[in-house]
């Protein structure tokens, strides 16, 4: 199977939302981000995927519990246990727990592993729980907001940790996260989810290349043929005004600026943006 | 499951240093010679127990241990064992402190200390199976009050068939004559439907 995770047809009903993915599949040796909006649906498909949501109606194929790693928002072990409390109870759990890949990324992370969990700060706490997503060899990684909260220099170290992840080709990460510049670093592939539907599922080097920011004037605004424009933000000064095929646009419009897009961007301009 | 046993066992560990020193003092306390004063840490070793699902539901333990391989399955599982383990070991400990301390009195009366004994642990197992599976369906908080409503309820009801049916004297003839294998026999069927049950409750339930 090529596939580390395939999902058809799913619906989760809420009263007040309901998440539809019709169809998608991730394939083993990507990273794949899930981006959205608070509410969006990020963690209650990955809740799906993991069993802790059940009641769903549709199907979901991945890989074996035993080779998945998650980590998840707020969701650990007790706080009065300690990280060699982890390693006594994971050794249990997991076939493949390794001790001393446990023991080794403590030291890596400089974790004391006899402090209590709610005596660690929240990086520290966040290095522990992505140690013991890693310790038992997962080739699957599942991480809702691993990096939220967490300051630029331990947010870099915690990508690098995910990038020695994937030097394994057959290892794949699924990872929901706010803070879309994390993405553009290390993702392969963006999954962007609104109201509980997926809005774009693109490779991020095609958004990257086709996606681009038009800026123009007030006035010139009404030049812009309406086909060419996904979505528009009125500013104080000028109009920003999203556009795929990025060449054929500058072609179309050799007198306008037209910018690279970030994924925040990307995500404001088609949440926010006037259609 | 080894492991969802061993992180209950591990939660409450820091507890059992205070059980000893509880069944210490329950000890001295105990003038009037009285044994259930010796069985006291029993009850006492439960209610730690259940503090373990505070500490679960406090930092989510439940949505996060789900995603273990078989993990809804074990971790109801691991509850039952590990509350009754620990239910043996406290009555272990009691039984032995008491039989100290009845021979260093020279007051030992072993006969009244394994009745004694067997009623505290078929009352906690009872509660227990009582209230597991209302902790997995309500959580603890609710879980606890309901089971005080119930139990409330039941005396009620015992009561008033007592009063209007007047089963009690025949109930007691058959209980004073085979206590021992009727209650067993009663408790294990009360375990084992009170884990159908919860099973049942866990397997649907969403987090």
């Amino acid at each position: 199977m090529n596939k580390a995770i395939e999902i058809k047809d799913l619906i989760k009903s809420y009263p007040n939302f309901t998440l539809n993915i019709k169809n998608l599949t991730i394939n083993k040796g990507t990273i794949v981000g899930l981006i959205g909006e608070n509410g969006a649906g990020k963690t209650t498909l990955i809740k799906c995927l993991l069993n802790i949501i059940t009641n769903y109606k549709g199907n979901i194929k991945l890989l074996n519990k035993e080779d998945i790693g998650v980590v998840l928002d707020n969701m650990f072990f007790p706080d009065i246990l300690n990280p060699q409390d982890i390693a006594i109870i994971m050794h249990d759990i997991y076939k493949t727990w390794d001790n001393d890949l446990y023991y080794n990324y403590l030291d890596r992370f400089n974790i004391n592993k006899k402090e209590q969990i709610k005596k660690l700060s929240t990086g520290t706490k966040k290095k522990l729980e992505i140690a013991t997503a890693l310790a038992h060899k997962p080739k699957l990684l599942i991480l809702d907001e691993p990096t939220s909260g967490l300051d630029p220099i331990i947010r870099r170290e915690i990508l690098d940790i995910f990038l020695d992840f994937m030097q394994d080709e057959n290892n794949t990460i699924l990872l929901s996260t706010h803070i879309t510049s994390d993405l553009e670093h290390i993702s392969d592939q963006i999954i962007f989810i609104n109201k509980g539907n997926i809005i774009l599922n693109e490779s991020r080097d095609d958004i990257l290349d086709n996606y681009g920011i038009l800026k123009c004037r007030k006035e010139e605004f009404n030049n812009i043929s309406k086909e060419d424009i996904i979505s528009y933000q009125k500013n104080r000064y000028d109009y920003q005004i999203l556009i795929k095929d990025k060449k054929t646009i500058k072609k179309k419009y050799p007198n306008f600026i037209i910018d690279n897009i970030t994924l925040e961007d990307l995500m404001v301009l088609k949440l926010k943006g006037e259609k | 499951m080894k492991g969802l046993i061993k992180k209950d066992l591990l939660i409450i560990k820091g507890n059992f240093k205070h059980l000893i020193l509880i069944a210490i003092i329950f000890c001295f306390l105990n003038t009037s010679n009285n044994n259930m004063f010796y069985f006291i840490p029993i009850f006492i070793s439960v209610m730690f127990f259940l503090s373990s699902f505070s500490y679960d539901e406090l930092n989510k333990w439940d949505s996060y241990a789900i995603s273990f391989p078989k993990g809804r399955e074990n971790i109801v599982k691991a509850k039952y064992i590990s509350s009754i383990l620990i239910i043996s070991w406290t009555s272990l400990l009691s039984y032995l402190i008491s039989i100290l301390i009845g021979k260093l009195t020279n007051n030992l009366d072993i006969k009244s200390l394994n009745e004694m004994l067997f009623g505290c642990m078929i009352s906690c197992l009872i509660v227990l199976s009582l209230i597991l599976p209302l902790i997995f369906k309500f959580g603890s908080e609710k879980g606890r009050i309901l089971l005080v409503v119930i139990i409330f309820g039941l005396s009620f009801i015992i009561s008033f068939i007592n009063k209007f049916l007047g089963l009690s004297n025949y109930l007691i003839n058959i209980i004073n004559n085979y206590s021992f294998y009727i209650f067993s026999i009663f408790i294990i069927i009360f375990i084992i439907i009170s884990y159908l049950i919860s099973k049942k409750i866990y397997k649907q339930k969403d987090f």
